[in-house]
């Protein structure tokens, strides 16, 4: 379904296009555009690179930290945060150049009109690895400044002083950050800050942190987008379309008006919003609402499972290596293997649901939100009901989870449409049925591997993949043709293994619901066929799958294959993986590249009374420079879990035209009981931070579906995996 | 209708409808933000407390049948930040929350495992908490109860 019939706009067109330009590596690309060979060049960029720190360069020291009177650091992050720990790692970045222990920094969301908020919102694996640079740099000419005023107050030079834990001090003398500001007519910052110091140097970087939000969220401060109150603020429930394309025929709300304490009901294009003074009232009075609703097509999941189909849709070229076609045509030499894959489509299923409070008054609006799109989501305000981008200002909360699906919050329009009518705030929150059954998903895909094998060697491969797309519907139309491919969609779906012959194809295919990101992107569903496909092939050939995959990772020109090599042989070590298998037990491996980020793991699992378990796994990263180990655990932790719960039980279907789960009865994810023993093993190398929030998903859905047919002896080919266990 | 409760240990009394989940009454009409709305039908445990001692998902209690009661969220557990609650104390050494919106939930459940078993093992716990954590912080919860459990030995033996 298109952009505009899902009502998804597009982020500034302006905006994305004046960095648009870096991300795409320069603007000879955007002259020949349209040919597969660009096509595939410009794709291959994006899947490979590192999210770019878009929006990101222009600051001013100022404006990113501040010190308040009580001499506390304040440091306003332009990355949301959603539970990836990205406070955390900013502050240990500013800490670094500032000279001064991280307790002393806390870290804000801003308002989209007082501070730095990355107009591209916080994804892709970015965040923390995207503030590493500017934050150490604000942070070093904040600390210069201050140094600076310092010495001049002393009537020294600022060599001799030096900051340290929120003072600065020269000889026996000290002043507070705070004194310093108080005591100087005007703070000088440099345009060009010091050196920034490098990794041997590092004090606090790479150490083990708490969270800066740790005592908050222990002590169940009031921080989540949930939580606030405006004065005077009312309650709104939508009544929404419970089938799929549904449009509003009628209604009548005569039942929930009457109700004490219903306000009003508005009627907006596809929905109503009942208003009352209470919670629990307005969400009681939307139930009284009849609504009939007008429906083309009452789909279902076959409808569905029809159109994710390999040959259907539109065909996109994104990786032609070598020779493939004349390899598999020749069908005199060698032998073929073939097999097919299936994702399925999933939901985000965050604890806490959208929601948004907004506040029109005077001609501005005011929102608070939990989003991953703050600027986004005043663009969007401002456009739907025509007003100044400057009249409006969004306050981030902190997020009840993100996962890719705050990128979009359909409560923010009808939060701030709500406002502007009634003159009062309110308080518009998604009930959990509605966050399930008007929302949108990770895609469902297909996946038909191929092999040619030679001789006992791999001589050609080729993946080909059908999903609807991720990110498409977020860009500019002009970046489809660009890049052929859904870079999002597909991201992982080329093989980087060692192989002459590679060819990788997608096929882009068209659902009835939004489809959009989900942790990790499309490298859940392409690593998953890959990897159980490379674990199929393993077998045919006879060899250990770890030391096959480690003779299909010696391309010297790519450093991520070296990595990779020591991280994949560090897991096999500490996984124990050729250690005596136990009937009724397996182990199984898989391995990605994530942009520059390595990752391994091996799981282990039995079935048990016709559940699966996963006893145990073990997971290697690599991903550069560590700025704060203990949030990077927590990342693969998290990785670990969302991984095996998506690749157990998660499967979002359709019925008789409707999402068929409105609440997580109908959707299991994984719980307490399916976790684990988790290892981790951090190997991160270089001066380079790269990203930790999604690569460590990539193994864990076909490392455990091999585990499972070293179990069971049956394959696991499709997700979730308890469908398929009887 | 009115009704008279105890919330960790001030009485209240709100007018309200008899049949508001004991959630909302504790949210928006005590400001006591702590219990979170996650599903709203008794599956998630993102709103559990205390009532009268008994583990309690209150998205699905009516207020009315907390009347005479006394009722304990996790504002309540601990007298403030230098005292915390072994439940609170462990989910500090653990670094446990990462988005944090399921924890107030998992630490009441937590609480009243403790109190019912002095020491858990994994299997007690994995048996009895059925809350929902989407973020993945299940290993460190497993760990932090069990180390809250031993916080609380220690402090009945020192007493
Ligand atoms: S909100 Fe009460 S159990 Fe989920
Ligand atoms: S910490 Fe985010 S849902 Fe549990």
């Amino acid at each position: 379904m298109s952009s505009s019939e899902k009502d998804i706009k597009l982020t500034s067109r302006r905006n994305f296009l004046q960095t648009g330009l870096v991300l795409l590596g320069g603007s000879a690309v955007l002259l020949e555009f349209g040919c597969a060979p660009t096509q595939r060049k410009v794709f291959d960029f994006v899947d490979s690179n590192e999210a770019p720190n878009m929006g990101l360069n222009k600051f001013d020291a100022n404006f990113w930290i501040r010190i308040l009177d009580d001499n506390k650091i304040e440091l306003a992050s332009p990355k949301v945060e959603m539970g990836q720990g990205v406070f955390t790692g900013a502050a240990l970045c500013a800490a670094e150049e500032l000279n001064t222990h991280p307790r002393y920094i806390s870290v804000i969301h801003p308002t989209t009109q007082n501070g730095p908020v990355d107009p591209f919102g916080t994804g892709g694996s970015s965040s923390t690895a995207g503030l590493f640079e500017p934050v150490r740099k604000a942070a070093a000419i904040t600390r210069v400044a201050l140094e600076e005023a310092a010495a001049k107050i002393w009537k020294t030079s600022a060599s001799n002083v030096e900051a340290k834990d929120g003072k600065v001090v020269y000889a026996d003398k000290s002043l507070s950050f705070a004194e310093i500001i108080k005591q100087s007519k005007s703070i000088k910052f440099r345009k060009k800050g010091p050196a920034l110091k490098t990794r041997k140097d590092f004090q606090y970087i790479g150490t083990d942190q708490p969270r800066t939000d740790l005592l908050q969220k222990v002590m169940g401060a009031s921080i989540f987008g949930i939580d606030y109150e405006l004065p005077n603020m009312v309650y709104g429930t939508t009544v929404e379309s419970p089938y799929l394309g549904g449009k509003l025929k009628s209604f009548d709300a005569d039942e929930a008006l009457a109700m004490k304490g219903v306000l009003e009901v508005q009627e907006e294009d596809d929905y109503l919003l009942v208003v009352a003074e209470k919670r629990y009232v307005a969400e009681m009075a939307a139930r009284k609402v009849k609504a009939e609703w007008t429906v083309n097509k009452k789909w279902t999941q076959e409808d569905i499972d029809a159109a994710v189909q390999v040959g259907k849709g539109k065909f996109e070229s994104i990786q032609k290596d070598g020779n493939a076609a004349a390899v598999f045509r020749n069908k005199d030499q060698g032998k073929t293997l073939e097999f097919e894959y299936r994702t399925a489509a999933a939901a985000h299923a965050f604890m806490e649901p959208k929601g948004t409070i907004a506040r029109y008054a005077d001609g501005k609006m005011y929102i608070i939100t939990g989003t991953q799109q703050p600027n986004r989501d005043r663009v969007e305000i401002a456009k739907k009901l025509s007003m100044k981008k400057d009249d409006v200002d969004v306050q981030c909360a902190f997020l009840g989870g993100g996962f890719g699906g705050r990128f979009y919050i359909n409560k923010v329009i009808q939060a701030a449409r709500a406002s502007k009518k009634l003159g009062r705030p309110i308080h518009v929150l998604s009930t959990r049925e509605q966050d399930f059954i008007n929302n949108y998903y990770r895609p469902s895909s297909h996946h038909v591997m191929k092999a040619k094998i030679e001789n006992n060697q791999i001589v050609a491969v080729q993946h080909d993949m059908a999903t609807d797309d991720m990110i498409f519907d977020f860009m500019p139309a002009i970046m489809q043709k660009l890049m052929g491919a859904d870079p999002s969609s597909c991201h992982g779906a080329a093989f980087n293994y060692s192989i002459d012959s590679r060819v990788t194809n997608s096929w882009r295919v068209d659902t009835p619901y939004v489809t959009g990101i989900w942790r990790g992107v499309g490298i859940v569903a392409t690593s998953f066929a890959k990897e159980v496909f490379f674990d199929e092939i393993a077998e045919e050939l006879g060899q250990d799958p770890i030391e096959m995959r480690l003779a299909h990772l010696k391309d010297e020109k790519d450093a991520r294959h070296g990595r990779l090599r020591t991280v994949v042989e560090k897991v096999r070590d500490a996984s124990n993986w050729k250690g005596k298998s136990v009937a009724g037990f397996g182990k199984g491996f898989a391995c990605a590249m994530d942009r520059e980020t390595v990752v391994a793991g091996v799981a282990e699992v039995t079935v048990d009374n016709g559940k699966i378990k996963v006893t145990k796994f073990t997971l290697g990263i690599d991903a550069g420079l560590i700025v704060n180990p203990e949030g990077v655990r927590q990342q693969c932790e998290g990785c670990i879990m969302m991984g095996l719960s998506s690749a157990i039980y998660e499967e979002l279907l359709v019925k008789d035209g409707k999402v068929n789960h409105s609440n997580y009865h109908q959707y299991p994810v994984a719980m307490l009981s399916d976790s684990p023993e988790i290892e981790i093993l951090l190997l991160g190398t270089g001066e380079h931070v790269y990203g930790v929030g999604e690569p460590p998903i990539a193994p864990v859905a076909p490392a455990i579906a091999n585990a499972l047919y070293s179990a069971t002896g049956k394959r696991f080919r499709n997700t979730p995996f308890r469908n398929d266990l009887s | 209708m009115k009704i008279n409760f105890k919330i960790n240990g001030k009485a209240v009394s709100v007018d309200v409808d008899a049949d508001t989940p004991l959630l909302w009454v504790v949210r928006d009409e005590l400001k006591l933000k702590a219990t979170k709305y996650g599903c709203g039908r008794a599956m998630c445990g993102a709103c559990s407390l205390h009532v009268d001692g008994e583990l309690t998902r209150s998205c699905s209690f009516p207020v009315k049948f907390a009347e005479g009661k006394e009722v304990t969220t996790l504002e309540g557990l601990s007298p403030n930040e230098e005292e915390l609650h072994p439940v609170q104390q462990a989910w500090m050494e653990e670094n446990v929350p990462q988005c944090g919106y399921c924890q107030p939930g998992f630490m009441m459940a937590a609480a009243k495992l403790i109190k019912e078993i002095d020491n858990p093992s994994t299997e007690d716990i994995k048996a009895n908490i059925s809350n929902i954590c989407r973020c993945g912080t299940h290993p460190r919860i497993i760990k932090a109860i069990k180390r809250a459990a031993q916080i609380q030995q220690s402090k009945t033996s020192s007493l």
